[in-house]
């Protein structure tokens, strides 16, 4: 009991209260860890995006300037806007409709069905854009195929044409709304069914208390999932670059991708094309707070009451076949559409089951360019959740105890652990590939430079899951273990992590799922030696071996499958709403 | 729980000595907390002095936001004050000046919970024994600490149980032997009982008195209601604002509410001003209150009563019961109980409550009635808050 440890930092003390300069000392002393800590993620997180920005701001801001005066620049702004937005309208509603279908099931029902909007963003995402290419290609689309063969339409391509703006909208809004959902579902279930009840008691028929009640208390949710939508769609990248250039559609991050296929890169004006990205993220995170204001009015306190609702049949009936329609169309239809051009000796769009063949998948699977790619993807994928999971563990005990910690470091480890979800994948991956290029890493082309990047883009992530799981234990769980003596490392061995520990590994599932699917980044950082089954994937797709594509396709989705049975089986059904 | 019964299960129960009881075990000084909230300062606790002295439970009492809690905090070690010293058996564990900052896996100290925070991974048992292995206590390991202790709260058949398997009284009662185990030099109980029914509590609070008289322990016990406190504690701390409105023994506390605030939170719930005149006669809304005066200077007095201190008649009966009369109450609503019934009374502008027993007077809704002041039973403050010591009610 006699040891000493120093006072709180000034920043707390009373007015006209001052600590010794000693006890001053000995207080930095204290906090060293946890600054080292913030400015090892703090560096983390800005090393893709201060050098590149520095790039493109360097000589007169020549990046900028190169890029105004870029012939077609308009068009691509326009294009990145309008797909943007688009998308973001189509996910917004979609995702809404989906969340009120599913909480409007009677609790049965719901429980199984409740993740089933989800599936899309099971499935790998270039594997996704692949199987919608598959259904609706204009040519040898299976859908197109078969509203062709009813007579109605006309021509040998078409109706449906999944290379033009409209259907880029439909398929990443489609693929958006799947978030949404998430955002809006829970949303809707913090919120209870109390204050429904209650307008409905008070008068209000199912309409007017939508309107008056449940829709304005869902504000945060809306504004919150509305500007990481619109983030994501701006920042969009595998849907265009698989579906929009046949037609020559560019957004900004395929634009910067295509420039870093040249020789010499132009590193000024590539990332100038990031720029307007960067800014319009900070732009909307502070709207974002702006917009929702006082969080305190929204707090909705029905979450523990009992669901008394009893939902008719017939809006049972439209709810499970709203949910149902959009899960065959967004998530079976483009599965199948894979198992069957995997099974195919090529994809002609006909759906004949006579020349269906296993032979694809020796073929591919014994390429040593796909093994290869498999086995770095699986090991940068494992060593990244490794080194992201005590990390995030580490950001999180900062943030939950941020009144120990001296009054900016909770801010900054705050701020830094969320910026990369901000940015576009593509941004980031290309920010890294000029971050490590040269010196004083020099790690391109090594798998080193993929678990950099890879745990960079987990930080949020681990953050944010392990952030939860601390909440939900509650301090007084950890106070308690101080008051009866352990030490913090007692308290962490002995307390935290076994009450943590299903939740740190559903968490670990889910982000080995997440880095499985990566492909933004990945693309920027493959080399010639050192590549993943994400990009491998897109290779065979460019070389046109559609029957390979949906091989590599359903192994990632097999992978995916075996890491959701594995978050599941750790964090219930409901770790699938970490995704 | 039989205290000859426990009696036979302590190790050592000494009781504390007359002479130890007066031995200081807490001592706090000029203890300071505040938070920023945007850009201002908000104080929780001003200047707090107080000691403890060994075998004491003090219990601090006071509403929501006074700052009982931060203070608990503070002594546990789960706060930094901004300003003060703390001292623990004698060590100084807190001592902002010289930056001295004991934190709490390091001071002799125990905690009960308000939601028990028992771990729910680990039984009872390891739960109950955690303590004295993080304090290296081996040797009360192996000579039945853990199952003595537990015996001690009467849950030794629980030791090999899990958390959630208990009731909520079990639980409490675990979290409290977890806090005995290592047989702290000071205890802390937060609002241990808060989260118990009705009757647990009062169970339970029994118990704990029990406990508290035959292990001798040194405790701090925060909570909000009164009859808690006025049943556990050897002294009671009334906590206003961040600042120890008054301290002293349950009764004399009860008895003498040292200002307006205490006797309020003390159950006087009816307050009534009275205005004086120069020649010491009270007034009440502007009428004389015939033989009432306060022996002070003239002005605007409050006068507050216990609803069951306040007298309550049927409009000009002629009794000779003991006070001073209102005249021109009308009842409003009688709420009943299993003995008492609650009288509401509206008195001019005033809205009085009045516990009468329920053989005692026979009225409904609407009648007129007369409100009867005893200055005996009540007590009469200055408008800054203090009590008038000399108000005996009588004019001279």
């Amino acid at each position: 009991m006699t040891s000493q440890i120093l006072e709180r930092p000034p920043a707390d003390a009373a007015p006209g209260h001052r600590a010794s300069i000693p006890a001053l000392a000995r207080g930095a002393r204290r906090q060293w860890p946890w600054i080292l800590l913030t400015a090892g993620v703090a560096l983390l997180v800005l090393l893709p995006l201060v050098p590149l920005q520095g790039r493109a701001l360097s000589n007169g801001a020549d990046g900028l300037r190169q890029l105004t005066a870029l012939p077609g620049l308009g068009a691509v702004v326009r294009n990145t806007i309008l797909m943007g937005l688009g998308a973001l309208a189509v996910g917004m509603v979609l995702g809404t409709v989906l969340a009120f279908c599913v909480y409007a099931m009677p609790p049965r029902l719901r429980r199984y069905l409740a993740f089933t909007p989800v599936l899309p963003m099971v499935i790998p995402s270039v594997a996704h854009v692949v199987g919608f290419v598959f259904l609706f290609s204009p040519e040898n689309g299976y859908v197109n195929t078969l509203l062709r063969g009813t007579g109605l339409f006309s021509g040998g391509s078409g109706p449906i044409n999944v290379y033009t703006s409209f259907w880029i909208i439909v398929y990443t809004g489609v693929h958006l709304a799947a978030f949404v959902f998430l955002f809006v579902y829970s949303g809707l279930r913090n919120l209870g069914t109390e204050y429904e009840l209650a307008a409905r008691v008070n008068g209000a028929g199912s309409i007017r208390s939508l309107v008056t009640i449940t829709l304005p208390l869902l504000r945060p949710t809306f504004v919150y999932a509305g500007a990481v939508v619109l983030l994501l769609a701006l920042g969009q990248f595998t849907g265009p670059l698989i579906l929009g250039r046949r037609e020559g559609l560019d957004v900004l991050t395929t634009r910067m991708y295509e420039l870093t296929l040249d020789y010499p890169v132009n590193y000024s004006l590539a990332a100038a094309f990031g720029t307007p990205l960067i800014v319009v993220a900070v732009l909307l995170i502070v709207a974002q707070r702006k917009m929702i204001g006082n969080v305190n009015r929204f707090v909705g306190q029905g979450a523990a009451t009992v669901d008394a609702r009893v939902p008719g049949r017939v809006t049972t009936f439209v709810s499970v076949t709203i949910v149902g329609v959009f899960v065959l169309v967004s998530a079976i239809m483009p599965l199948l559409a894979l198992a069957f051009v995997s099974l195919s000796p090529f994809w002609s769009g006909k759906l004949s089951l006579s020349a269906l063949t296993f032979e694809n998948y020796p073929d591919t699977l014994n390429s040593p360019a796909i093994v290869d790619s498999v086995v770095t993807s699986l090991t940068v994928s494992v060593l990244a959740v490794v080194i992201v999971l005590p990390l995030g563990m580490l950001i999180a005990l900062g943030i939950q105890n941020r009144d120990r910690l001296w009054r900016p470091l909770p801010t900054i480890l705050d701020v830094a652990a969320n910026l990369p979800l901000s940015i576009p994948a593509a941004l980031v991956g290309f920010g890294f590939l000029f971050a490590l290029s040269g010196p004083p890493l020099q790690i391109y082309g090594t798998s080193a430079s993929f678990v950099l990047g890879y745990v960079t883009i987990m930080i949020p992530y681990a953050t944010r899951y392990q952030l939860a799981t601390l909440v939900a234990l509650g301090r007084q769980t950890f106070d308690a273990s101080r008051v009866s003596g352990g030490g913090p490392v007692r308290t962490f061995f002995r307390i935290i992590l076994p009450l943590s520990r299903s939740g740190i590994a559903s968490s670990a599932a889910i982000m080995f799922v997440l880095l499985i699917h990566e492909f933004g980044v990945s693309l920027l950082l493959r080399s010639p030696t050192v590549n993943v089954l994400s990009v491998a994937l897109f290779d065979q797709y460019d070389g046109g071996s559609y029957p390979q594509v949906a091989v590599i396709a359903i192994v990632m989705t097999a992978i995916t499958a075996a890491g959701v049975a594995a978050a599941m089986l750790f964090g219930g059904s409901r770790a699938l709403e970490r995704l | 729980m039989a205290r000859t019964s426990m009696a036979n299960v302590l190790p050592v129960p000494e009781a504390v000595a007359a002479d130890d009881r007066d031995a200081v075990q807490v001592r706090l000084s000029g203890l300071r907390k505040g938070y920023r909230r945007r850009r201002e300062f908000v104080p929780v606790l001003s200047e707090v002095d107080l000691t403890v002295a060994r075998g004491e439970l003090l219990v601090l009492l006071g509403p929501s936001g006074c700052g009982k809690t931060t203070l608990l905090k503070c002594l546990v070690g789960l706060e930094r004050p901004d300003a003060g010293s703390i001292e623990l058996s004698g060590t100084r564990v807190v001592d902002t000046g010289q930056g001295v900052f004991v934190p709490p896996n390091r001071r002799d100290v125990g905690m009960v919970f308000q939601n028990y925070a028992l771990w729910p991974h680990m039984t009872v048992a390891r739960n109950v024994a955690y303590p004295l292995k993080a304090r290296k206590r081996a040797g009360q390991l192996r000579g039945g600490r853990v199952q003595q202790v537990l015996d001690i709260v009467q849950c030794g058949h629980l030791a090999d149980r899990y958390p959630p398997e208990l009731s909520g009284g079990q639980q409490q009662r675990v979290s409290l032997a977890r806090a005995l185990a290592p047989e702290p030099a000071l205890l802390l109980l937060d609002e241990p009982l808060s989260n118990l029914d009705a009757l647990l509590r009062v169970e339970l609070r029994a118990q704990l008195r029990i406990l508290h008289r035959d292990l001798g322990f040194t405790g701090v016990y925060v909570t909000h209601d009164q009859d808690e406190a006025l049943a556990l504690g050897t002294r009671i701390a009334v906590m206003r604002e961040g600042r120890i409105e008054q301290i002293g023994e349950p009764e004399k506390v009860y008895a003498e509410p040292a200002t307006e605030y205490v006797a309020d939170f003390l159950g006087a719930r009816n307050r009534i001003e009275l205005v004086v005149d120069d020649d010491g006669r009270a007034r009440f809304g502007g009428r004389p209150v015939p033989g009432l005066g306060i022996p002070a200077a003239a002005g605007t007095y409050s006068v507050r009563v216990r609803p069951r201190h306040l007298g309550l008649r049927p409009a000009g009966a002629a009794d000779d019961a003991p006070g001073h009369w209102l005249p021109g109450g009308r009842l409003i609503e009688m709420v009943p109980g299993t003995e008492t019934t609650e009288h509401v009374v509206q008195l001019d502008d005033l809205t009085l409550v009045a516990d009468v027993p329920n053989d005692r007077l026979r009225a409904r809704i609407g009648d007129e009635v007369e409100v009867g002041l005893e200055p005996a039973r009540s007590w009469c403050y200055r408008p800054d808050g203090e009590r008038v010591a000399e108000w005996r009610g009588d004019v001279a």
